[in-house]
């Protein structure tokens, strides 16, 4: 093929004559199968590759650490008479226990000794198992829950126990470029290190080693993809991808329903945090952000 | 040739209705023209042998690479525990039921002896006992326990989410490994046995 387009060259330079014209043909061409060959897409080791052209995204993992609800949800209208619908069949379907049987004994032999039928020798009990039930309907009157302990303050972002029933996420508020941005706190992926080890550090270096947080697994549970404002792009990133690993704030025993939030906070990464829920998300962070977070949490 | 001469042959060809004769000026290099050595080969080139192909023409194997081994939990203990019976052996038999839908090999569910607790009450100024009330509350804790082996590492924190999700108000979920420690805790302590066993110890001793 070369000596062809060549010799095709020649003539049109012969049949010119004063006509004269560049030629974009300077290079030898190889023979055709070499050419179709290159078309076709080469097998490489993922090694070489990314040592060869590394890809422009920076790798980073970021924390979602979430507080469970400490107080079960209202009961929809529909739950609620359905309760009791239930719980009325379950009582008209039930059979009379030891206790009641006692209780309508005890009860017909005290009309008949106060109406002379019987004698009152016969009584065997000093308290009548109905003066048991109005003691124990009494306390259950004067009982009080103590609700001391919750600091139900709810308009207080910094507050890990407000709105007790719904999910609550941690975002803090950092620095990106020039602009401080609320999102979840992140790092760097660096090498020779897990992701989920970068998400630990990410947990450490925003809130301090004191914050009591368990991890679930060793793969990320969300991802985001974005790109760098145009003057934040460099030559090698383009812009990052977040993988985002769940943790979760445990619970202080078995008995307290609370939570608490030992922060030690490093000033120059965290500016400012907010214990967030799903619904108040939207006026904090982005819509894809918040959007990629929403398929975490429940 | 000199210029009038070529514009005369041009003349000529026109008047003689012929094409312009093949007058080739390879011989001249006009050097200072750009298209100067345009189309010339210089040198020999010698064909380049094919590169050598490690595989057929046509298709395209790919290469085998090893599979990441499975990563299997050893035996887990789903310790449910509570108060109250009721939201108790509920929340156990949803627990039974998540595992048999993922398929999961369940060696045993069982339950664990209740253990009481008593709560005595101290009666402040303004508090009175009631005729028929006892200052002491007993609570007793019900304990059931799933026991899981082999499962999957990729499937353990998709389950576990899902049971913290679903967890009830008052119930704790606890997942532990499984060691002879838990085993041992099912069996009743043998008082005739330990006596006896003590006995043993005592002869020995005194030899």
């Amino acid at each position: 093929m070369a000596t062809q387009l060549s010799s095709r060259l020649f003539h049109k330079i012969k049949q010119g004559g004063t006509r004269w014209f560049y030629s974009y043909n300077r290079c030898i061409v190889s023979d055709k199968q070499s050419l179709s060959k290159h078309l076709k897409r080469e097998v490489h080791d993922i090694e070489q590759v990314s040592s060869q052209c590394p890809s422009p995204w920076m790798l980073q993992a970021g924390v979602c650490l979430i507080r469970l609800p400490l107080i079960e949800e209202d009961l929809s209208e529909f739950q609620k008479r359905y309760i009791s619908l239930k719980e009325q069949m379950e009582y008209e379907n039930s059979i009379l226990n030891e206790w009641e049987l006692e209780k309508i004994k005890q009860t017909q032999l005290m009309n008949d000794i106060e109406s002379g039928k019987r004698d009152a020798s016969e009584m065997d009990f000093k308290v009548s198992k109905q003066d048991y039930e109005d003691d124990y309907n009494q306390a259950f009157k004067e009982f009080t829950e103590s609700t001391t302990e919750l600091d139900l303050n709810d308009a207080d972002f910094k507050n890990i126990n407000r709105r007790p029933k719904d999910y609550l996420v941690l975002i803090s508020k950092q620095k990106l470029g020039n602009d401080t941005v609320w999102m979840l706190p992140t790092e760097e992926w660096q090498e020779e290190e897990n992701l989920r080890q970068s998400a630990e550090r990410a947990l450490t270096s925003h809130c301090g080693t004191l914050v009591d947080a368990s991890f679930v697994s060793n793969a990320p549970s969300g991802f985001y993809k974005y790109k760098f404002p145009k003057n934040a792009r460099t030559d090698a990133y383009v812009g990052a991808k977040l993988f985002i690993y769940n943790a979760f704030v445990p619970r202080v025993s078995e008995t307290q329903s609370t939570a608490t939030f030992n922060l030690d906070i490093d000033l120059n990464k965290m500016l400012d945090y907010a214990w967030v829920a799903k619904d108040e998300m939207r006026s904090f962070l982005k819509p894809k952000y918040s959007k990629a977070i929403d398929e975490i949490i429940f | 040739m000199s210029l009038s001469c070529t514009w005369h042959l041009w003349e000529k060809s026109f008047r003689v209705g012929k094409c312009l004769p093949a007058i080739s000026n390879s011989l001249r290099h006009y050097r200072n023209r750009p298209t100067h050595n345009i189309g010339r080969m210089h040198g020999l080139e010698k064909p380049k042998p094919p590169p050598v192909r490690k595989k057929e023409v046509g298709t395209w194997k790919p290469e085998e690479y090893k599979a990441v081994k499975e990563n299997h939990l050893d035996a887990l203990n789903f310790i449910v525990s509570g108060y109250d019976i009721v939201l108790v052996e509920q929340y156990a038999k949803f627990v039974h039921q998540l595992m048999i839908k993922f398929k999961q090999n369940i060696l045993e569910v069982y339950a664990l002896p209740s253990s009481n607790a008593v709560v005595k009450k101290m009666l402040g100024a303004d508090q009175r006992l009631l005729k028929a009330m006892t200052p002491e509350i007993e609570l007793t804790m019900y304990k059931r326990i799933i026991q899981v082996k082999d499962m999957p590492s990729q499937t353990y924190p998709i389950l576990l989410q899902t049971l913290m999700h679903y967890i009830p108000q008052s119930i704790t979920l606890k997942v532990d490994k499984h060691n002879e420690e838990q085993h041992l805790s099912r069996y009743q302590y043998r008082v005739e046995l330990a006596e006896e066993k003590a006995m043993l110890q005592q002869l020995y001793d005194s030899r």
